[in-house]
């Protein structure tokens, strides 16, 4: 600072400020947060954090607790145990659903205000897409009184059922919002999921209506499915299609299973899903576990013994975290085709399902000994054989641990020393039950969620 | 200063000036006992005569004194009277000590006023030079340590540069700063400490990183002639804002009239950890009851291996150990040669060392007067490659252009920082892979000691990490040192230029323009195969700091009628902070222990700007009634940059009265000395943190509290979130009204002395960052609300048992006692978390102390007993509630001093009762089989407690086993309560041994006096606690207290200090 400056600064401070009329409000001011900030980096953001928390806590518990994944250290020990606590999940509601939610309803507002319809339904389609993992997680949960910020610091919840209505319709006006023929913004390089394909987002729109109309098998058995195949007709037609969003080679953009297993190490794979593998001789092996010592070899779910570690295509640094894909799509429609008893069709599906996911996971369905056994269904298909080949396809997905408790295939053994029995749901969060105590809805991990029966 | 001029002038009145009595003439020199400096104008009288004389500016006198048995008495204000018999000698030297019990004690109050402690409405402690030397730590907070009653002073650990947490009479704020104030001749300068770490980490960032310095350490405590503690409100009412919650005014040295004056003071000093967990000694690396080497995956970081007498080395080879793998002892492969069990800790720590020197030179003419210090300390940590330099110089000077004009100013320049080392909840934290690492296991590779110093202990010829678990777990504590490096470098000049203006003898204008600039610039990184970062990680981390602050003050001070006298101060304030911070990481490493960002694979910058401006009028009205009532009035009003336009101006006011009632109703006699009562009542405002009003967005990072997780940009992306602190565009200034009252009693000659004093203290419309339910779409919302009370006794008794001539005893006891209460948060907000981990956590909870534990605890009846399960062990209740108070009862410092000629004794005791302690770490032993007390791992208990079933008694007998510990019984598990200690402790906090050559023997030599000095510090500590040394605090200087994560242990430390004066 010159000699003048400092002189300036004093006569400011002696002068002007002797009356207080200086500009104070200038100085409050902050330089390094901007005021405003345009949807597509509001967008990119939550699509990431939303990833982020997908391969992070609530996949990594889903399939600690789906015996994927084995917790062999410290927290995780326990949770595999069936002991999941209100500190456990607290991290992912306050921090990545909500504050995601929240980032995905500034961006649907500015969309409207500015009027860029494909924003609005690029953003609907990820925040109808985390509202049903987060009601997947803990079943009734703040949606229409919630993101009124300084209106209501106790937002209160809404049924499940309500929340699956919501997703719906959030759905529909997605489609078509992304349908508009005019968006004053639109989706570009920045869309970190499809890079601006605005195609792509209307099928990941109707895939995922049919995820959640399938989530109601046991509610409505008939009307589900037939809901689920009707939107399926609009949705995913391949691998290309996928939702996912991919990490990165460095440290800062590297995928979080991968982060975990680096700066943690507290999961291996379980002995479970790595036998049901190592048993069918199964071509992904290689690709989902990684050979302790020339073996594969889990470890006892609820054990903390040494294990293999995660595979390469969950768990490189920048492994693909995905939100939803075509093979889970034929997964649906084998199991809604199963359950309107058109068993031939199911079949098909099922036998397209599980070449799909060697294709997403091996890049070949060339395995002919293997699509011999397991992917050759004809006339029809047990749901037991559709949902434990759906298991091994959703490995390191939250969803696998839905259609667990779903359908209750596989069905996994008890692990030891458990200290209780599996969890049906989340706990509500610390964090809830601390700031929004009146709310906080009275369950414990063996309530069933709604669509649970 | 002042002092002296002061008394320069009534000796010159009250004294004779020549004595006419036949006799001899005697001749001597006068010294101060602390640092042999020569004292001017020290009145020497022969008793029970007028026959007197003063000494010059060299301390000599010679006096003539009549014939026969004579006693000498040597008066000085601010020293004890001494008085020498003649006897024959023609010679007599004497060092006076410095009186701490005066009544006519000047005290520096708010804004550099000097004040007599006799007048003041409020209560004030002083802390002189002597007792300052008496601590040989290079901060100045731990200098004051358990001398001052009402300041509580934590040290963070004891690595090298560790900071302070100080509280003056509790909390105030609920999240806000409620540090005190520092400042140095009247300029406010910055305490704060910046976290080490990548700042979106937030406050997360002080549970792990390195120990950080709070910005006080770079003043050399031996440039300071005194320290004063204004401890409440009205103390500080002047300062407003910054000192909201109290304020350390620190006078510091300055040039007398006289000949130079050049001083030289050497200290060097050893430290040893003073106390660490104990731990088991009898069973091996594993896991249920078998010996599985490092290979084991999450097995080989457990210690519940087999017992070490049941192992036997297979002499084969086995690259982490040259003995080999531990075999049963029937084994066909095993040797005959034991298991060992690997002393790490011992191995690891070393013995730390400190060494300070500093040189000053002082003196001054009638007109002018300077001081000059050049100071290095220069410190080795326990933890080895652990360090800390300072190096400070500072000149201080002043001039009298005329009679009426006078101007001062000081500049010091100080360059700081060093090496600190990885700790706390941190996979490189050197306490962390310690305490962790089985005993089977030996860290230092076969080096034993000098670990630190071969990589063999730490890294494979192929690059790998040597660590007890391969491939994961954690650093190998002598990998961290050498591959984990951080270094700080602080450059930092504070200043001060000002002048005053004398109109006529009752009114002067005086105005100090003082400046605070410093850059901090960090290095450091993870290299690549540390476990955290296992591609490896370097940061570049600068922060600049620069405060700008100005007083202007008219005094007028006259005598309004012949009874009153009255001064009036008003002046003007006006302060400018700004605070920048540049952080950059790099990730991914190419070259290994190559720390720089060309380096690295991807860069991440974070920007971090808070400015501050503020500007006061202020009033301070001081009236006396016939020197025994004192009423004082003081006003401030403020307007601050970080309030809402229409709330940006608040005034707030004070009262406060003094009362000498010995005076008032002549009661001075033998026994009764003086006796004052004080009262005062006051407010002080706080403004809101920087950029509160509003809530923007801020480039994005996803984590999920077990990861680094991901930072943008992203894939060449920028992605931005709303920020998650929904700002108030109404907020307004917090108030904190305190009521206190005092009194100040001596007896017995001023050999007795009691200073007590009662307070209450309320801070309203607290400025909180409320958290609030996530679905609200926020994280927390600034609001304006809440109260927390703070009340409390503090008291200071100054005694003289013991006083001859040759010998004195003296006694200071400070004792400290606050009680806060969270009186009420936000309606609906029952809890706020100030920092700590997910489960525990420090916080502010309506109806409890501020600052207690929450966390998971035992399920218990409503009577209070431990439900026990029908497995026969007691579960874990089903929401988290209070587990401990981390606030002491009480504290007390008490010092005895005994000087016997020129050898000096003192001795501080430290007592702390209650405050309880997380013992985090040993909850996470527990869990990994370390701790001594899972050596009683496969015994049995009966849990106390009624059956839940049933509630009978339980009578079940269980077996504390690994299940056990790796559950509910360990660090991991839900219960938290079970690891809460309680941390009151007795220390011998410093114990100083200290002779003053006697002058006859330095006659012949340049040399005008010196001394030696032996010090210890916590040379003795008798506390309960299990962990390191009670006194630490993983979250620093925050508003956290009591918790206990790995954190660096504290030390003790034994030095000898020489100081020569020339």
């Amino acid at each position: 600072m010159t000699l003048y400056n400092y002189f300036k600064y004093i006569l400011t401070g002696m002068l002007i400020c002797m009356v207080a009329s200086c500009d104070l409000e200038e100085t409050n001011v902050n330089p390094d947060n901007p005021e405003e900030a345009p949807n597509r980096v509001l967008l990119s953001s939550a699509q990431a954090g939303f990833a982020y928390a997908l391969g992070g806590d609530m996949g990594r518990y889903a399939n600690v607790i789906t015996q994927h994944l084995a917790g062999v250290g410290r927290q995780h020990l326990v949770i595999g145990r069936n002991q999941i606590t209100e500190n456990d999940v607290n991290n992912a509601w306050r921090f990545n659903l909500y504050p995601i939610m929240q980032n995905l309803k500034v961006v649907i507002q500015q969309a409207q205000e500015e009027g860029s319809p494909h924003f609005s339904g690029a953003a609907k389609v990820m925040l109808a897409s985390v509202l049903g993992v987060t009601t997947d997680a803990w079943g009734d949960i703040p949606y229409t009184n919630a993101f009124q910020g300084r209106e209501e610091f106790n937002p209160t919840y809404d049924p499940q059922e309500v929340i699956y209505d919501t997703i719906q319709a959030l759905l529909d006006e997605a489609i078509v919002e992304l349908q508009a023929s005019e968006s004053l913004n639109t989706l570009e390089s920045e869309d970190l999921i499809y890079g601006g394909n605005l195609n792509n987002w209307i099928k990941a729109a109707y895939t995922l209506k049919a995820r959640y109309y399938n989530h109601l098998s046991q509610v409505n058995p008939t009307e589900s499915a037939q809901m689920a195949l009707a939107a399926l007709d609009s949705g995913f037609t391949s691998n290309a299609e996928n939702m996912t969003l991919a990490f990165g080679g460095t440290q800062t953009e590297a995928n979080p299973y991968y982060q975990f297993n680096q700066q943690r190490g507290d999961i291996v794979m379980a002995e479970f899903f790595t036998d049901l593998l190592i048993d069918r001789d199964d071509p992904r092996l290689d690709e989902y576990v990684t050979p302790l010592k020339g073996n594969f070899a889990g470890a006892t779910s609820g054990e903390p013994e040494t294990g293999s570690d995660m595979g390469p295509f969950v768990a490189s640094i920048d492994s693909p975290v995905p939100f939803i894909t075509y093979p889970e799509a034929q997964f649906i429609r084998a199991e809604a085709l199963l359950r309107l008893n058109q068993g031939g069709e199911a079949a098909e599906a099922y036998n397209e399902a599980v070449k799909a996911s060697l294709r997403e996971v091996t890049g070949s369905d060339d395995y002919p000994d293997f699509i011999a056994q397991y992917a050759s269904a004809s006339g029809s298909v047990t749901l037991e054989q559709i949902m434990t080949q759906k298991y091994i396809t959703m490995f390191g997905t939250f969803e696998t641990w839905v259609d667990i408790r779903r359908t209750g295939f596989p069905d996994t053994p008890d692990p030891v020393m458990a200290l209780g029995p599996e969890p049906l749901r989340f706990p509500y969060p610390q964090s809830e039950r601390t700031f929004n105590a009146a709310n906080v809805p009275d369950v414990t991990l063996t309530t069933p969620l709604y669509w649970d029966r | 200063m002042k002092k002296i001029l002061l008394l320069s002038l009534m000796l010159a009145l009250l004294l004779p000036l020549s004595g006419y009595s036949q006799g001899r003439v005697v001749t001597g020199k006068v010294v101060t006992a602390a640092d042999a400096m020569p004292l001017p104008g020290v009145s020497v009288v022969v008793k029970g005569t007028t026959t007197g004389t003063a000494t010059d500016a060299d301390g000599n006198f010679s006096l003539n004194v009549p014939e026969g048995n004579n006693v000498l008495v040597f008066r000085f204000i601010g020293y004890r009277t001494m008085e020498r018999t003649v006897g024959n000698e023609s010679v007599i030297n004497v060092a006076l000590q410095e009186d701490t019990r005066q009544l006519e004690e000047v005290v520096v109050t708010a804004i550099g006023i000097e004040r007599e402690t006799k007048a003041l409405g409020y209560s004030v402690q002083e802390v002189g030079t002597e007792e300052l030397a008496r601590s040989t730590q290079p901060s100045i907070a731990n200098a004051i340590n358990g001398k001052v009653a009402g300041v509580n002073i934590t040290s963070s650990s004891g690595a090298p540069g560790a900071g302070q947490r100080i509280v003056i009479r509790g909390a105030t704020s609920v999240t806000g700063n409620n540090q005190p104030l520092f400042v140095i001749d009247g300029v406010p300068i910055d305490n704060s400490t910046t976290a080490a770490g990548n700042p979106n980490q937030g406050t997360n960032a002080v549970l792990s990183g390195v120990a950080n310095s709070n910005r006080a350490v770079d003043i050399n405590p031996e440039d300071i002639e005194s320290v004063t503690v204004l401890k409440g409100p009205a103390a500080t009412a002047l300062y407003g804002i910054r000192a909201g919650s109290g304020a350390i005014v620190i006078t510091t040295k300055k040039g007398k009239e006289g000949r130079a004056v050049i001083n030289y003071n050497t200290s060097f000093t050893l430290d040893y950890v003073n106390k660490l967990p104990e731990l088991q000694q009898r069973y091996s690396q594993g896991s249920d009851g078998e010996f599985t080497g490092t290979f084991s995956g999450f097995n080989s970081v457990l210690s519940w291996g087999a017992p070490l007498d049941q192992l036997r080395f297979d002499g084969q080879p086995y690259p982490y150990d040259p003995n080999g793998f531990l075999v049963p002892a029937d084994s066909s492969a095993a040797t005959d040669q034991r298991a060992i069990a690997y002393d790490n800790l011992d191995n690891f720590f070393e013995t730390g060392k400190t060494w300070t020197n500093t040189l000053s030179i002082s003196g001054g003419t009638e007109k002018a007067e300077y001081y000059v210090s050049l100071g290095h300390t220069d410190q080795e940590g326990v933890v080895p490659k652990s360090d800390f330099q300072r190096t400070s110089v500072r000149v201080t000077g002043s001039t009298q252009l005329n009679d009426k004009f006078r101007t001062f100013g000081s500049a010091n320049y100080i360059k700081s920082g060093g090496r600190r080392v990885q700790q706390g909840s941190n996979i490189s934290g050197v306490m962390l892979g310690l305490l962790r690492a089985p005993i089977t296991f030996d860290l230092s590779g076969g080096f034993g000691e000098e670990g630190d110093e071969n990589p063999g202990a730490y890294v494979f010829e192929d690059g790998t990490q040597r660590t007890y678990r391969e491939g994961a777990g954690y650093d190998n504590p002598f990998w961290t040192v050498n591959r984990n490096p951080f270094e700080d470098d602080v450059n930092r000049l504070i200043g001060y230029v000002g002048a005053q203006y004398d109109f006529t003898d009752w009114v002067n204008a005086s105005f100090r323009l003082g400046t605070d600039w410093y850059s901090d610039r960090r290095t450091g990184g993870f290299d690549i195969q540390s476990r955290a970062f296992p591609e490896g990680q370097v940061y570049e981390d600068q922060v600049f700091n620069r405060d700008i602050n100005t007083d202007l003050l008219v005094t007028f001070d006259r005598e309004v009628t012949t009874d009153v006298s009255a001064r009036l101060i008003l002046g003007h304030n006006y302060f400018n902070s700004r605070f920048q911070r540049l952080y950059t990481q790099g990730d991914g490493l190419a070259v290994p222990t190559f720390f720089d960002l060309a380096n690295a694979a991807s860069i991440t910058t974070t920007e971090n700007t808070i400015r501050i401006e503020r500007a006061a009028v202020y009033a301070d009205l001081s009236l006396d009634y016939k020197n025994f009532i004192f009423l004082g009035f003081t006003g401030r009003n403020e307007w601050s940059s970080t309030l809402p336009t229409d709330n940006q101006s608040f005034f707030y006011p004070s009262i406060n009265l003094g009362f000498v009632f010995t005076e008032a109703f002549d009661l001075t006699g033998d026994v009764f000395d003086f006796g004052k009562v004080r009262a005062s009542y006051a407010v002080v405002g706080k403004d809101a943190p920087a950029y509160a009003l509003t809530t923007p967005f801020a480039s994005s990072t996803w984590g999920d509290g077990w990861t680094n997780g991901i930072f943008f940009p992203f894939q060449g992306v920028a992605g931005f979130n709303q920020v998650t602190q929904l700002g108030n565009p109404d907020i307004k200034p917090e108030k904190n009204k305190s009521i206190e009252f005092g009194v100040d009693l001596r007896f017995f000659d001023n050999r007795l002395g009691l200073d007590a004093t009662y307070y209450k203290n309320n801070s309203e419309d607290q400025i909180i960052p409320v958290s609030i339910s996530s679905a609200s779409g926020f994280l927390s919302a600034v609001l304006n609300s809440g109260e927390i009370e703070n009340k409390g006794i503090e008291a200071v008794l100054r005694g003289t048992p013991v006083q001859t001539t040759n010998f004195s005893w003296d006694v200071i006891v400070n004792f400290t006692r606050n009680q806060s209460e969270v009186i009420s948060l936000y309606p609906g907000v029952e809890t706020i978390t100030l920092n700590g981990f997910t489960s525990p956590s420090s916080r502010a909870i309506v109806g409890e102390p501020y600052g207690v534990l929450f966390g998971g605890r035992w399920a218990r009846n409503d009577q209070g007993q431990l439900l026990i399960g029908n497995d026969g062990f007691p579960f874990p209740a089903d929401e988290d509630g209070v587990i401990g108070d981390p606030n002491p009862d009480w504290t007390a410092g008490i010092t005895n001093t005994i000087t016997w000629k020129g050898l000096s004794l003192s001795a501080l005791l430290d007592i702390r009762e209650g405050g309880d302690i997380w013992n985090g770490t040993i909850g996470v032993m527990n869990f990994f089989g370390t701790s001594k007390n899972t050596e009683n791992r496969g015994e049995t208990k009966v849990f106390e407690g009624v059956r839940v079933d049933d509630g009978t008694p339980n009578t079940q007998e269980v077996v504390l086993d690994q299940d056990w510990y790796q559950a509910n019984g360990g660090g991991f598990g839900a219960v938290e309560e079970q690891f809460v200690e309680d941390g009151s402790w007795v220390r011998l906090r410093e114990l100083t041994l200290s002779y003053n050559l006697p002058a006859t023997l330095l006659e012949k030599t340049p040399v005008k006096a010196a001394s030696i000095a032996f010090n210890a510090r916590n040379l003795w500590l008798n506390t309960d606690y299990s962990g390191i040394d009670p006194e630490n605090n993983l979250t620093g200087q925050g508003n956290a207290l009591g918790l206990d994560y790995f954190s660096m242990p504290n030390t003790e430390g034994y030095g000898l200090t020489l100081r020569v004066t020339f």
